[in-house]
């Protein structure tokens, strides 16, 4: 069984902790607690997609109860199937949460690389992260209802986007804990790039991993690539790959070592 | 895949490029106001699309995709071209192969397209897209997707799609020219129409069935553009000035016309240069 500081990466567990404690989103999860938005998230997912369950697709709810046994989440999160060609598996919710999974990866991915994706989601729901993304459910979708005044939005949407790009070092890391494979867990962050033979023959995570070229062009960039690259980044929600291959394999290299792992670079 | 393929040893651009991309392209490298946005833009460029390029998209190798490696490099000595671009993949569900970037032009492939469409495509695709560079025209083409929507670039915009337009008819040459098959390239053609895959292999596997169809159905096209022939003209217009791309059936008009024209008298001139080599 695995706690969050096991796995939770440190700049995470800040930005998610400066952001909840920012008086106008306390106000904001007040109101939502009012006008019961959870129930009305869980409402729209139920009207939309089939929900995931030990009759519907017992095999991929083994996974996901698995996983919440290994981090020890309060209850099985809510599960539904999503058709998304260019999604994996994702959290959702607010303060209940839900899990997402999209039928194209249920089909596409193999039994290791399924099973880590979803405990990384249930590792991040475990450490709070449906509250965040709930957050960017709500600005994205009703930002005009909302009962705080738009420069607290707009100073709580510069924390959240910090905070979603760093939340993903933390579900890499769950992915890394549940699988115990860093080769499975490096394979997620492909696999939905490039087709399994590809994959295969990429050998990552061994001496001859063929993506070790590609992560020196992104850490060798020039100047103006870098600053372009940063700028770039405060519009995206996910780190870049050679982010995450860094990270994961720093990871690896001191799992366990110490509390919360390793810091890793600043990369904004 | 066809029993021989010809080798173009010496293949020059101006063998297939479309006539009108050579006049249109002469007036833009001229003119100073091109000259000056590409010396100010393309390093930008280069720049901008460097983090999709590096920290998105997955760089192949010939260890990682033996099988597409073979086909780019195959079609490389097909059309002559010296440089070995290097090729990305990333997760599209569109038919896409193309040439990206500026001064080193790198190519970019989806997934669904690199599982999806039989040799003969992928030689069609590749024949597409290193044609573009061979033409050299892929720093262009990248810099007006780049280039923001604004009143002062509206003229040179315009009179860079023009050229665009016409040079899509000469990358459909190359890609003819690759594959040898103009089965697969009509394949190509309406799968990005829209017909589904199980559809345009079973429509298009005989070169000389899928020219009759196509020429039907460019006789079709024509008939249903004259019942309005004002919304026509007015719909071209509203292309040509938006769109990168040209209008899907004029590329395919473009393409046929030439499959009954110049291509045969190339295939067959290089197949009687001496020193040329058939598979």
């Amino acid at each position: 069984m695995y706690k969050p500081k096991d796995y939770q990466h440190p700049r995470d567990r800040a930005l998610l902790g400066q952001l909840l404690e920012m008086h106008a989103v306390g106000q904001l999860f007040d109101w939502c607690r009012k006008n019961q938005a959870d129930r009305a998230l869980v409402y729209a997912y139920r009207a939309s997609c089939p929900e995931i369950n030990a009759a519907t697709l017992p095999a991929v709810y083994d996974m996901v109860l698995r996983a919440c046994e290994m981090f020890e989440t309060e209850a099985p999160p809510l599960c539904f199937l999503t058709h998304d060609y260019d999604a994996r598996v994702t959290a959702a919710g607010l303060f209940s949460p839900i899990l997402l999974l999209s039928d194209t990866y249920i089909q596409r991915a193999d039994e290791a690389c399924l099973y880590g994706a979803i405990a990384g989601q249930v590792g991040g729901i475990a450490l709070g992260h449906q509250r965040g993304i709930g957050l960017t459910w709500l600005f994205d979708n009703i930002s005009g209802l909302l009962p705080i005044p738009g420069v607290a939005v707009k100073a709580a949407e510069v924390l959240l986007n910090q905070w979603k790009r760093w939340r993903w070092f933390s579900c890499d890391r769950a992915c890394l804990l549940a699988t115990g494979s860093e080769e499975a867990t490096l394979r997620t962050l492909f696999d939905l790039s490039v087709p399994e033979d590809i994959l295969h023959r990429m050998r990552l995570g061994t001496p001859n991993d063929d993506y070790i070229a590609q992560y020196h062009m992104f850490t060798d960039a020039s100047a103006a690539s870098e600053l372009v690259t940063m700028l770039n980044s405060m519009q995206s929600d996910t780190p870049w790959t050679p982010e995450r291959y860094r990270e994961l394999r720093s990871f690896c290299e001191t799992a366990f070592a110490s509390e919360g792992g390793t810091e890793g670079e600043d990369f904004i | 895949m066809p029993s021989n393929r010809v080798y173009f040893r010496g293949l020059e651009a101006a063998e297939f490029i479309h006539p009108d991309e050579m006049n249109l392209k002469s007036e833009l490298t001229a003119s100073k106001g091109y000259q000056s946005i590409v010396s100010k833009v393309s390093n930008l460029v280069t720049a901008y699309q460097f983090t999709n390029r590096v920290g998105v998209y997955t760089r192949l190798t010939r260890a990682s995709a033996p099988a597409l490696f073979e086909i780019m490099e195959d079609v490389l000595l097909i059309l002559d071209v010296d440089c070995v671009p290097e090729l990305y993949m990333f997760h599209s569900y569109s038919q896409t192969l193309l040439p990206c970037g500026t001064t080193e032009p790198y190519l970019v492939i989806s997934d669904y397209i690199a599982a999806e469409a039989d040799r003969d495509m992928l030689y069609y695709l590749f024949g597409n897209a290193i044609a573009m560079i061979k033409a050299g025209h892929v720093e262009i083409t990248n810099i007006t997707s780049c280039m923001p929507g604004n009143l002062w670039l509206t003229i040179p915009q315009i009179a860079i799609k023009r050229y665009l337009h016409i040079a899509d008819a000469t990358s459909d040459r190359g890609g003819l020219l690759a594959c040898q098959s103009f089965s697969a390239a009509v394949r190509c053609h309406f799968l990005e129409l829209g017909l589904p895959m199980d559809a345009v292999q079973r429509m298009f596997q005989e070169d000389d069935e899928t020219a009759e169809y196509v020429s039907d159905y460019l006789r079709r096209v024509r008939m249903l553009n004259a019942e309005d022939s004002a919304l026509t003209v007015l719909a071209e217009k509203w292309m040509n000035l938006n769109y990168i791309e040209a209008p899907a059936n004029r590329m395919l008009s473009e393409l046929y016309r030439w499959y009954r024209s110049d291509y045969p008298r190339l295939l067959q001139k290089y197949r009687n240069r001496r020193g040329c080599k058939d598979v």
